[in-house]
């Protein structure tokens, strides 16, 4: 049985470790609280985009673009977001294990997938499973500004126009609701795919009885096309981001939240077993005293 | 029922950051991506891509201010600062969707100043391409029209 002083120092640990997982809790929450609202007021201009999207999947003719079209280069490329931080679960092993069926996927058809991500936990993931990443974005804050965003978006949209690139996916960890978040592969390019997903994610169906047709389009509509995906691009990349770090932080909440609960249950039980050493101590200590009285009677 | 002698439609501008004007209008005059363009009743259906500038809204169903005159119908207008997006007109609903837009209400002229600071900051940035810097230096100049307006 452990002496007491090792008790006493074991639950002195154990107590600063949960004022710790306490204020990591206290930390990720005002985080997730601040981006949760944030990520509340994007749902209109998620809506206005997702009917321009049901506009750019609803026509009679097929449109002739080269961002609908699919390419056949053999290339692939994912970026994938995992953490910026640890103590947040199985966060980075969930996204690392879709990552895997990417690889596996690629690997089978004979494609080259090209891995890109932001600097995160990930990266240690990827080296201890013996993946290396093609580029890793060093300079990403934990929500890019709109810059940047367009920095990345516009260098995959220019390989996927010349033909060098036939799909970009975002593996990420899609926030649902507060209790609901999944790992998730959203398909940025070819267009079409991204077009579906936000169709059919919008809140609010298409209220009038037009179509594609039916619209003067100024520019004309190749023209038009082009800057319309680029916005829903540049909104869906930025979205996953957001995703991404209200995920993060969600799960760290939890984490840490459990952290602290298994901590106060092991102080409660150091708590127990100090006292009953202490009361066995002085116990024992009491009987040897009554003995030595007893023996000098 | 519908007063027949109502033209008025219903405007909604929004942006990442949320909904930024929800109201019904008479008049919308939007920064195309060609020049001005204006929005009246019974528009056709269009989508229009947007490019820098200010976009004016006159709206049909604010109720006068106190005291006001029939002259200061101009005063209710609404003005907003937009860079790039598009509009999408149906059925007497206009709706801007704009990369980033700037409600000029109640902006003041040191929150311009500030964004005049930023703009010519990120448009010296080395690492621009030549769209993004053009595009920065645009953004510059109406930045600093607006601003001189507010001074007058």
């Amino acid at each position: 049985m452990a002496s007491i002083r090792q008790i006493f120092l074991r639950r002195k640990a154990i107590d600063s470790i949960a004022r710790m997982t306490r204020t990591l809790e206290m930390i990720s929450s005002a985080r997730y609280k601040a981006y949760s609202s944030r990520w509340a007021l994007t749902g209109a201009y998620r809506d206005a985009l997702a009917r321009i999207a049901y506009l750019l999947a609803t026509p009679e003719k097929p449109l002739d673009h080269p961002l609908l079209k699919q390419n056949s280069s053999g290339r692939k490329a994912i970026l994938a977001l995992g953490s910026r931080k640890g103590l947040c679960g199985a966060y980075n092993s969930e996204v690392f294990h879709l990552v895997e069926v990417h690889l596996e996927q690629a690997r089978g058809r004979g494609q080259q997938l090209d891995l890109y991500v932001p600097r995160s936990r990930l990266e240690s993931v990827l080296s201890f499973h013996g993946v290396t990443p093609t580029e890793v974005y060093t300079d990403l804050d934990e929500r890019p500004t709109d810059r940047q965003i367009r920095t990345i978006a516009d260098a995959f949209l220019e390989q996927f126009l010349e033909g060098k690139l036939d799909s970009l996916g975002i593996v990420y960890k899609r926030f649902y609701s507060a209790s609901s978040q999944r790992a998730q592969t959203l398909t940025i390019l070819p267009l079409p795919d991204l077009v579906d997903d936000l169709a059919t994610r919008a809140q609010v169906m298409w209220p009038w009885d037009l179509t594609f047709e039916d619209f003067l389009m100024t520019p004309p509509a190749y023209q038009i096309i082009e800057g319309l995906a680029r916005m829903l691009i540049y909104y869906s990349i930025q979205s996953c981001f957001m995703d991404a770090v209200l995920s993060e932080h969600l799960a760290r909440m939890i984490a840490m939240r459990n952290a602290t609960d298994n901590a106060e249950d092991m102080i409660k039980q150091l708590t127990t077993d100090y006292n009953r050493a202490r009361q066995s101590q002085i116990t024992s200590e009491l009987l040897d005293i009554v003995s030595g009285m007893g023996a000098l009677e | 029922m519908a007063n027949p002698e109502d033209k008025s439609f219903h405007c909604e501008l929004v942006d990442p950051t949320g909904k930024l004007l929800d109201c019904r209008a008479t008049s919308v005059v939007l920064p195309a991506h060609d020049g001005q363009l204006g929005i009246l009743y019974d528009h056709m259906p269009m989508l229009c891509q947007l490019g820098l500038g200010i976009m004016k809204v006159t709206p049909a169903d604010r109720p006068p201010a106190a005291g006001a005159t029939a002259g200061t119908a101009a005063s209710q207008e609404a003005f907003f600062f937009l860079d790039g997006g598009c509009a999408l007109v149906a059925k007497n609903t206009v709706t801007v969707i704009a990369y980033s837009a700037l409600s000029l209400q109640g902006t003041g002229t040191e929150q311009i100043q500030a964004l005049i600071e930023t703009a010519s900051k990120s448009s010296a940035d080395p690492a621009l391409s030549p769209s993004q810097r053009a595009h920065e230096s645009e953004r510059l100049r109406t930045l600093r029209k607006i601003a001189e307006s507010h001074g007058h």
